[in-house]
């Protein structure tokens, strides 16, 4: 019986092998971040070399490095896959520590050599006789905020604890979704664990769906996949993590299998690609198609709790972004327009502009450019507070005279007002655009309220969310009948 | 891989529950006579051999036989047609299929499909000539419960037609329901079964029945 994956997050010790002095390579990279997550253990760069790298001292080969290590980065060029073996094989035999293999080289199955296969094959093979769990080949590891561990080489990543965690297939798409949080207007987003798994030589895409899945500090599973062999064992186990959380599957690629598998009506109508949209429906979980809409999505999932149903505001102070959300909002088909109270109409209108136009059609108020921040933010409490209303689309247009960051900080503080009442609904806030609105963006998504760059990603977010949390009720109505 | 044609599917899907058009083979003319005015005029003749999957090919199907003259003029023609494809009773002939004529509101067609990669599938479409061209049908895993088959039919364009779209007439989906579950437990059960390929299911009267069926085994 093979161990858990929970080997790759309770590490005390590890070595680096291909540690580098020189920044240009992914053996410097790698060390500099299992540095940056503050990984607690002890780190070893293992380089023939000898000296120091990044402050640490290094070991010419794992076999001698007389602390315990029970994990091992495989950095260096897969031709030195003999030479590592022997040296990992003469440690297990010594001292039997190593549990955990996470090997970034590329060159292996992927190269589509014989080497690389042999590679791979001696690698797979050193692994199984010793019971040791493998990441890779080809692949850049895995991050764990919580065990402040990082064994990637990506660039610029804010290692700050939060809800979402991540699986792909490429290591590529995990860094595009990291480092574009770093880039977002709060410099950052939070988040739990990210697993790459490249060739899948011992770990594959399932198991790594479920080690992420199921861990308690996961609010929202994100994955990137290209497909799988095992395609019904995926969706199946992802469905039984959407029981209890959202799973949201950027799939790209299609198999040829299934449009050349049959000749009737059904088989040639059944493209595998089909297939998996039907699958992931019947599971409840969610496609999405762009790396904005995964990552818009499992962001609102971790900053908000599900709607209890789909009631939309959208309040907005300009005209054309309104009409742009709510074409996008017909078009998902899973919303409702909020119907608000009379009294709240009327509270609406006594604090708006006179030109506001509230609730024409329902659903929708447009507060008018002279609507100052305190108005803004004032509309907004009217319709969280109603019962009526699910969640809020907030769109703004920057102009000259309208102060953002104070509309900003007073939305952080209503939200947080707000819930100590036990009141908290989704709140999309949309502010156009560009440099001048960083600001404010950034003081909401600091507080816990993500932003969006278009009133269409806003409504992409939301409508997800939507269909997952129908899908739940739905699927608990049905366990109670 | 061997195809079992519309006579002995049909069978099959009967001793399942699944509500089937009744049908009964006649080797002699004599049999054809009595059996038509058993099922009652008018009748569809249909050439029954496990040679053919696909009758209307040979000009296999005479629709809307309403007298003894039409059905004894239908019994030769099949003959004929038979033997000029080479076919004879009993060795290669079953016989002509006997079926009442049935009048059809809405066609639909059931299906399922092993993939090799998502195992056992069932699928739902509108049916009739234009099923290839709109592509609407719906998929799941099979098996399916029926809350699930329901959510199938009513995600197609098909699944409207039900809904009364131009008719004003809402159709009780519970056969296309029970058929669709019915057909994805088959799937799940027998793994020497490839497809399954009801085409038509029809709506008749507020009834779901298979007219035609082919199950395809490894």
């Amino acid at each position: 019986m093979k161990r858990d994956l929970s080997c790759l997050i309770s590490t005390k010790g590890c070595a680096v092998i291909g540690a580098s002095s020189n920044p240009q390579k992914a053996g410097y990279q790698v060390l500099q971040n299992m540095l940056c997550s503050g990984y607690p253990g002890r780190l070893v760069p293992v380089n023939p070399g000898g000296g120091e790298i990044l402050g640490l001292k290094t070991s010419s080969s794992v076999s001698e490095i007389e602390p315990e290590i029970d994990m091992v980065i495989y950095t260096a060029p897969a031709g030195a896959t003999p030479a590592v073996v022997a040296d990992l094989t003469a440690r297990m035999k010594t001292r039997n520590d190593i549990k955990a293999l996470v090997c970034t080289a590329a060159g292996f199955k992927d190269a589509h050599t014989p080497e690389g296969l042999e590679y791979e094959r001696m690698l797979t093979e050193f692994c199984n006789s010793y019971n040791i769990r493998m990441l890779g080949p080809n692949c850049v590891g895995l991050i764990d905020n919580p065990a402040k561990i990082d064994t990637t080489f990506i660039a610029d990543i804010t290692h700050i604890p939060g809800g979402i965690s991540f699986v792909s297939q490429s290591g590529a798409i995990a860094a595009w979704l990291l480092m574009s949080w770093t880039g977002s207007p709060g410099q950052g987003v939070g988040f739990n664990r990210i697993v790459t798994v490249g060739n899948m030589a011992d770990t594959d895409i399932i198991e790594a769906m479920e080690f992420a899945g199921k861990d308690d500090n996961t609010s929202a599973l994100g994955m990137y996949i290209e497909g799988s062999p095992e395609a019904r064992t995926l969706v199946e186990k992802a469905g039984k993590i959407t029981r209890e959380k959202p799973v949201v599957i950027l799939k790209v690629g299609r198999s040829e299998e299934g449009a050349a598998a049959a000749s009737s009506h059904t088989g040639s109508m059944a493209g595998s690609d089909l297939l998996y949209n039907a699958a992931f429906k019947q599971y409840g979980i969610l496609r999405v198609n762009t790396i904005e809409e995964l990552s818009d999505t499992l962001r609102l999932f971790d900053s908000f709790p599900l709607p209890s149903a789909n009631r939309l505001f959208i309040l907005t102070q300009a005209g054309g972004p309104g009409i742009l959300c709510v074409d996008e909002v017909a078009g998902s088909g899973v919303f409702q327009s909020a119907l608000i109270a009379q009294k709240n109409k009327d509270a609406l209108r006594e604090v708006l502009p006179r030109f506001a136009s509230v609730c024409e059609p329902e659903g929708h108020a447009d507060i008018t450019a002279a609507a100052n921040s305190e108005q803004h933010v004032k509309a907004l409490e009217i319709l969280l507070r109603d019962e009526q209303v699910d969640a809020v689309v907030f769109i703004t247009t920057a102009t000259l005279f309208l102060d953002l960051s104070d509309m900003a900080e007073r939305m952080v503080r209503l939200r947080g007002g707000l819930r100590k009442e036990g009141i908290d609904k989704p709140i999309l806030p949309v502010i156009i655009s560009g440099n001048w609105v960083i600001p404010s963006r950034s003081i909401l998504e600091k507080g816990g309220i993500p932003t969006y760059e278009s009133p269409n990603r806003a409504v992409k977010a939301l409508a997800n969310m939507i269909k997952y949390s129908s899908f739940i009720q739905e699927e608990n109505c049905n366990e109670n009948s | 891989m061997k195809i079992v044609d519309e006579y002995p599917a049909l069978e099959l899907l009967k001793e399942r529950g699944i509500p089937v058009v009744p049908v009964e083979i006649a080797t002699t003319e004599a049999e054809a006579l009595t059996l038509s005015s058993q099922l009652g005029y008018p009748v569809v003749f249909k050439i029954s051999s496990e040679k053919v999957a696909h009758k209307t090919e040979l000009g296999g199907v005479i629709l809307n036989i309403k007298t003894p003259t039409e059905a004894l003029s239908a019994w030769n023609t099949l003959m004929e047609r038979a033997h000029k494809a080479g076919l004879s009773i009993p060795e290669t002939l079953r016989g002509i299929a006997v079926q009442p004529m049935v009048k059809l509101e809405s066609e639909f067609i059931i299906g399922a499909t092993r993939d090799s990669a998502f195992g056992p599938i069932v699928m739902f479409g509108l049916g009739g000539i234009y099923t290839e061209l709109y592509k609407d049908v719906a998929f799941r895993l099979a098996p399916v419960t029926p809350r699930q088959a329901l959510g199938m039919i009513l995600e197609t364009k098909a699944g409207k037609i039900l809904e009364g779209f131009r008719t004003g007439r809402r159709t009780d989906p519970a056969d296309l329901v029970n058929t669709l579950v019915k057909v994805s437990e088959i799937m799940a059960d027998k793994d020497e079964i490839k497809e399954i390929d009801i085409n038509p299911f029809v709506l008749t009267q507020g009834r779901g029945i298979a007219l035609d069926c082919l199950i395809t085994y490894f």
